[in-house]
């Protein structure tokens, strides 16, 4: 017995057996194997946030004289923008009215009054080149939860898929493992968004399962559709960039622009749910 | 031993930290270096079977825990890349340019196209083509020139933890 627990060949096989076990469990984004990434994610976490603020600081510092050209350009448009945008004021001022009112009306129930808002630093990406998945500096001391959706004030980001004891991991939308419920803002169609290998790289993800009699045109704005539980109703993902249609009835899909620019995502608001 | 289990950490931990944040800032063509594969080639061509798998083992692991999907895959690959390397290490010229830009990008190629096989063993293999030109042989070439500057300063911490550990038998003897 003992000389089969020195062979060299058994021992190689065990450990595969093992790893492979490791990876079935894992598997599940919910599993209890999971909270083995705390051996690495709570040392590298503090380490991670020093970085990211160097970084950042580095960053802005070069840009600074950059921005400096830009500003002198951008100061000339924004003082046509801003005679627009005080006539544009007075119209939204009156629209809030009546919106509130019809609201009112109808006892509406805001969508998002069931969620606490936390802001999070992104503080790494994803290591390698396969995933689009992003840590945060928010875990489990933090009441993060998985499947939490998080988003940033200009729409939808993607969700959390693993909580650690001080840091969290994002799947992002255009992460190939990645699958949102979606509708056409403007003819309520159903689709679903999903991640592609050849899109991420580019920032893009791709709608399908589009019935084909829907009115999609590229522009056209593609939102939440609360289905399916995680991410609620209404949050912008993106716009339509293209259409590519193909003779099978769900064989056409749309080519979607996120309205999140993720090379430069930098913090982001995680949606958790009230007790 | 403690000399080395703490090396061993500081160097799993090090690489954790700057494949995860650092070599987000260096990439090209939206592509990173893959730098526990590297130092796994490293390390493989440095010592014995034995310590080079399990030091494979702990790098692969911390892959997979950085990438916060399943745990194992990265772990097995580089667990079984290391292998071969390390029991030929010693008939090789391990210094020569050539013997380290070969090992690292062989390595690299057979690790991320077993890995891109793995994660997509349930989907379709339509973008093969595309992952293989365009993610795993710019990625290969990265690794292949990051080893470069990496291998001497490693070989030299393993040579004084060698030191070390001669110092201690020969003092006990």
């Amino acid at each position: 017995m003992r000389r089969i627990f020195t062979n060299k060949i058994f021992i190689l096989v065990l450990i595969i057996v093992l790893l492979l076990a490791l990876a079935a469990v894992s598997y599940s984004e919910r599993s209890g194997v999971n909270i083995i990434g705390n051996i690495i994610s709570v040392p590298a976490a503090p380490l991670q946030r020093a970085f990211s603020f160097v970084s950042k600081k580095v960053g802005d510092f070069f840009g600074y004289f950059e921005d400096v050209k830009k500003t002198q350009e951008e100061n000339e448009e924004l003082k046509k923008r801003i005679s627009e945008l005080e006539q544009q004021i007075l119209d939204i001022e009156k629209l809030t009215k009546e919106n509130r009112e019809l609201k009112d009306a109808l006892n509406f129930k805001d969508q998002y009054d069931e969620y606490e808002f936390i802001g999070s630093s992104i503080i790494a990406k994803d290591p390698g080149n396969w995933f689009e998945v992003f840590t945060i500096n928010r875990g489990s001391k933090d009441s993060i939860q998985p499947d939490s959706p998080v988003v940033t004030s200009y729409g939808l980001v993607g969700r959390i898929s693993k909580v650690d004891l001080l840091t969290s991991r994002v799947i992002s939308i255009i992460d190939i493992d990645s699958t949102v419920s979606a509708r056409l803002s403007k003819s309520r169609d159903l689709i679903v968004v999903r991640g592609d290998v050849e899109l991420r790289s580019k920032g893009l993800c791709r709608a399908d399962y589009i019935p084909p009699d829907a009115d999609i045109m590229p522009g056209d704005t593609v939102e939440t559709s609360g289905i399916g539980g995680i991410y609620p109703k209404g949050i912008v993902i993106g716009k339509v960039v293209s259409v590519i249609s193909n003779e099978g009835q769900y064989d056409s899909y749309a080519i979607i622009q996120p309205v999140v620019d993720f090379k430069r995502l930098e913090d982001v608001i995680v949606l958790k749910k009230k007790p | 031993m403690k000399y080395r289990v703490f090396a061993a950490s500081v160097l799993v931990l090090m690489g954790a930290f700057f494949q995860s944040s650092v070599l987000e800032h260096i990439e090209i063509f939206n592509i990173r270096p893959n730098l526990l594969i590297v130092l796994t080639v490293i390390v493989s061509l440095l010592r014995s079977p034995v310590e080079s798998a399990s030091m494979a083992l702990l790098f692969g692991l911390t892959m997979d825990i950085l990438m916060g999907k399943t745990l194992g895959w990265y772990a097995l690959l580089l667990f079984l890349a290391s292998i071969p390397i390390s029991m030929i290490n010693e008939k090789l010229y391990r210094d020569k340019i050539l013997v380290l830009l070969t090992f690292t990008f062989g390595a690299s190629v057979a690790v991320e196209f077993l890995f891109f096989i793995i994660i997509f063993m349930f989907r379709s293999f339509e973008h093969l083509s595309f992952v293989f030109w365009t993610i795993i042989i710019p990625e290969a070439v990265y690794n292949s020139i990051l080893i470069l500057p990496l291998f001497k300063p490693v070989a030299k911490v393993y040579n004084f933890l060698d030191r070390i550990d001669r110092r201690r038998n020969r003092l006990a003897a």
